[in-house]
């Protein structure tokens, strides 16, 4: 079984130290040992009770130092990408606003077409027919301009 | 850790140090081969996935009427495709797809099997689908029926000015009229865009390549309303009169434009040519089609003999017992006119009167002002296919030739060089240059006034009024009268050219019959001629009453001011037999006797754009004010203006004022104080 453990055995050598004392202890009658037995950890308690802290300003420093340098990288890669996802949000307005124009200007050729049909004089003519409309006699239009009477340079 | 344990460890970890190292070669050479080896391939491979470039489309540019009715513009429309391999059942989708568009599934299907064998992704089932056929299709709910946005040229007026406006292939490209010879100003020029596009191919990122130039805008001298008269007016002629061709132009004549410009037979630039005869249909017949002008022509003549003669509208000429015999060659009127005053040689149509004058003017200098009335070139009107018609050298007349040129005939000219050589006698004596397009509108909105040509003078103005007296006596007492206006003096000059038939080398009792006038006569407003071809009847009678009719309507929709009282209008009187038969050369004639009185010359403002939305230039209004009633009258009689006459004394007010340019039929009302 390729465990974490063993990975470590192996590169150890562990399971060949393993091995030997087997063949050992066999040898000897003693009981088995358990894997890496060799190996422990020894903690020693530490009382920090009567420690006093020193006054170490330089440590503060450097500590408020580190925090505004970090804020400052984190703003300074901030404004330095703010224009990219700005350009891409940007860019995607753009196209949604295209394709909004787009199809404005289609419905808008639409409408023309269909406002130069309407207003053709053929149409109006059969409306006028239609309607039974009809011109009226030249004696019964009244020209907007002065009476001819009183022309002299006339040569009729 | 005991020490025999020491050289199994440092082997294991050279072992993996090496396998460690053999893995970041590998890595290493991988990297190598792919940013160094393949780099220009895979780059071009991850700008083609990143980055997308498409055209920007420059839409065709609309074709308006003087008024910004649209005459001509492009609409979109969807187009239908498929992509094959994502297609179940090529047979079922074909049966579909053919029931539906009504094409031909056997085909559909071969085109369908066509693109799966060749792994094609995008085959076309239909382009340019009407709507109907685009709801029906879209209602099938097939996700592998795909749409493309197209574009069609669509002509909302139909005929209306079809002839100049023309029409364009399947791709929009111009192929007759003002879409061809504007093809490339209509069309603009399609923009380059590149766009970086994130992983739903979406944009986010734009780099315009090419800037697009999207076609202009044209404006034309064209008035829709006048022109749908026209076209109305003709066809009801060529109709009544089963008259295969004809064609019609209203020119205004100070300035050139062309108000209405219609061609018969029809045709509607929607519909696509089915049969070759649809082609026939095409033909603008008032530019590229000349015929022999015949009487019309006298106009020509008559005023190159009050401009290199002494003769005068009252000068009497000789008609003889009613047969000229030209080099033994025998020219008839139909009748024995006798002596007979210029004026009522025109009015009455008399051939031998005609040659007459022109014998006296001589062949140089007919020639001379053949050629400077515009025949025998072209005129310039940006359309395509205009012919110039055909003059022969002087070199080349027999002796006979100038009896036939003074009749109209031995020559040809179009409908358009009549209309513009009648609007030099009507403006005063310069032949104006046609003018077509008043402007274009440059995408941007910026419009951009086209420069009115200036014309040439060809005749003094005292000959131009001359002439147009001449040419009111037609209207009023000769061979014309049907082209009488209610409110509005009018000349003009009909012509009836027999056509000769190719095979028996005869004349046939099929005439060209035209006629070419303008009103009111005193500061024209507007120039029509009218021809119709094959007509069996003569130009007074076929020709003038369309003149009289689109006359009165153009008249009116361009609000010119009735110069004649109301009261005396009198109903048209068709000309009899005699007069008909008068227009045709060879044909006899009979005298009336002069009335009218000719007036002196109107000088008007020419090669000058009008103010405003105006529809015509005409003469600018001289300062009367401080002057005497004697020097108003004298002015006025120079000038030729009208006046109405108030009070005694001074000339102390005027309207218009001093510079405006005079509608027609309108006078200057001069208030008289002491």
């Amino acid at each position: 079984m390729a465990t974490l453990a063993t990975l470590v055995d192996w590169i150890t050598g562990a399971k060949a130290a393993e091995g030997a004392v087997r063949e050992t202890a066999m040898q000897d009658y003693l009981c088995r040992p358990l894997p890496n037995e060799h190996l422990f950890f020894w903690v020693r308690p530490i009382d920090n009770s009567k420690l006093k802290a020193e006054a170490a300003p330089e440590a503060s420093r450097a500590c408020v130092r580190s925090i505004v340098a970090c804020l400052l990288a984190v703003v300074a890669l901030v404004l330095a990408l703010a224009p990219f996802a700005y350009n891409l949000l940007a860019g995607y307005q753009i196209r949604t606003l295209e394709a909004e124009l787009e199809v404005i200007r289609q419905e808008l050729a639409l409408l023309d077409k269909q406002e130069a049909e309407l207003s053709s004089s053929a149409r109006l003519a059969r409306l006028a027919e239609a309607e039974r409309y009809v011109d009226p006699e030249p004696s019964e239009l009244v020209p907007l301009a002065p009476a001819p009477d009183g022309a002299v340079a006339m040569t009729r | 850790m005991g020490p025999h344990l020491e050289p199994h460890r440092d082997r294991r970890v050279a072992i993996l140090t090496g396998a460690f190292l053999l893995w970041a070669l590998i890595l290493a050479g991988r990297l190598v081969y792919l940013q160094i080896w393949r780099h220009h391939e895979l780059a071009a491979t991850a700008r083609e996935q990143h980055n997308g470039t498409e055209t920007i489309p420059a839409p065709r540019g609309k074709i308006l009427d003087r008024t910004g009715e649209i005459l001509a513009l492009s609409v979109p429309v969807e187009s239908a495709f498929v992509d094959p391999r994502n297609v179940d059942d090529i047979d079922r989708a074909a049966d579909l797809l053919g029931s539906v568009l009504e094409l031909d599934a056997q085909r559909l299907q071969e085109r369908l099997a066509w693109g799966v064998e060749n792994n094609k992704a995008f085959v076309w089932v239909k382009r340019k689908l009407t709507e109907e056929e685009a709801s029906r299709l879209k209602a099938l709910g097939q996700d592998w029926i795909r749409f493309r946005r197209e574009s069609r040229r669509v002509y909302p007026k139909g005929p209306t000015a079809a002839h100049v406006v023309g029409t364009v292939d399947f791709e929009e490209n111009g192929n007759g009229g003002l879409e061809l010879s504007l093809d490339e100003e209509l069309r603009g020029k399609p923009g380059l865009v590149t766009f970086l596009r994130d992983s739903r191919k979406r944009g986010v990122e734009f780099h315009v390549l090419v800037e697009p130039r999207p076609g202009a805008d044209i404006r034309l001298s064209i008035d829709e309303r006048i022109q749908y008269v026209a076209n109305r007016e003709l066809e009801q002629a060529a109709r009544a009169f089963n008259c295969p061709t004809g064609s019609l132009v209203v020119v205004n004549p100070h300035n050139g434009e062309i108000l209405a410009m219609s061609s018969y037979p029809p045709f509607d630039p929607n519909e696509p040519v089915r049969r070759p005869e649809d082609l026939a249909s095409r033909t603008n017949q008032a530019i590229s089609v000349p015929f022999e002008p015949g009487s019309v022509f006298k106009v020509v003549t008559l005023a190159s003999a009050l401009e290199t003669t002494d003769l005068k509208p009252d000068s009497p000429i000789d008609c003889g017992p009613g047969v000229l015999v030209l080099h033994g060659r025998p020219i008839r009127d139909i009748h024995a006119y006798g002596v007979l005053p210029m004026q009522k040689v025109l009015a009455k149509s008399s051939n031998i009167g005609t040659i007459r004058a022109a014998l006296r003017v001589g062949e140089p200098q007919l020639y001379e002002y053949i050629r400077r009335f515009g025949f025998g070139e072209r005129t310039g009107i940006p359309l395509p296919g205009e012919s110039p018609g055909v003059v022969h050298p002087l070199k080349r007349w027999h002796r006979t030739s100038i009896g036939s040129i003074a009749m109209g005939h031995e020559l040809s000219a179009t409908t358009l060089q009549l209309a513009l050589a009648v609007s030099a006698i009507a403006n005063g004596g310069v032949l104006p240059k046609p003018r077509l397009i008043l402007g274009r509108q440059a995408p941007d909105g910026a419009y951009r006034e086209e420069p009115v040509a200036a014309g040439r003078r060809i005749l003094k103005p005292e000959t131009a009024v001359l002439m147009r007296r001449m040419m009111e006596s037609v209207v009023l007492e000769g061979t014309g009268r049907q082209a009488r206006l209610a409110g509005f003096t009018s000349g003009g000059k009909t012509g009836s050219a027999q056509i000769p038939d190719p095979v028996t080398r005869r004349y046939t009792h099929r005439y060209h019959a035209s006629f070419v006038g303008f009103a009111p006569v005193q500061n024209p407003v507007i120039v029509v001629a009218v021809t119709l071809n094959w007509a069996p009847r003569y130009g007074g009678v076929v020709a003038a009453p369309v003149f009289q009719r689109v006359a009165r309507e153009a008249l009116r929709i361009l609000g010119a001011v009735p110069d004649i009282p109301l009261e005396e209008i009198e109903p048209d009187a068709p000309p009899t037999r005699q007069e008909e038969l008068a227009d045709v050369p060879d044909a006899g004639k009979q005298a009336v006797s002069p009335q009218h009185e000719l007036a002196r010359v109107a000088e008007p403002v020419l090669a000058e754009a009008p103010d405003g939305p105006d529809y015509f230039v005409g003469p600018r209004v001289p300062d009367f004010r401080g002057k005497p009633l004697r020097a108003v009258l004298a002015e006025s009689a120079r000038s030729g203006i009208p006046v109405q006459l108030e009070g005694s004394g001074l000339a102390r007010r005027q309207d218009p004022e001093p510079g405006a340019v005079l509608a027609a039929g309108q006078r200057v009302r001069i208030v008289f104080a002491p």
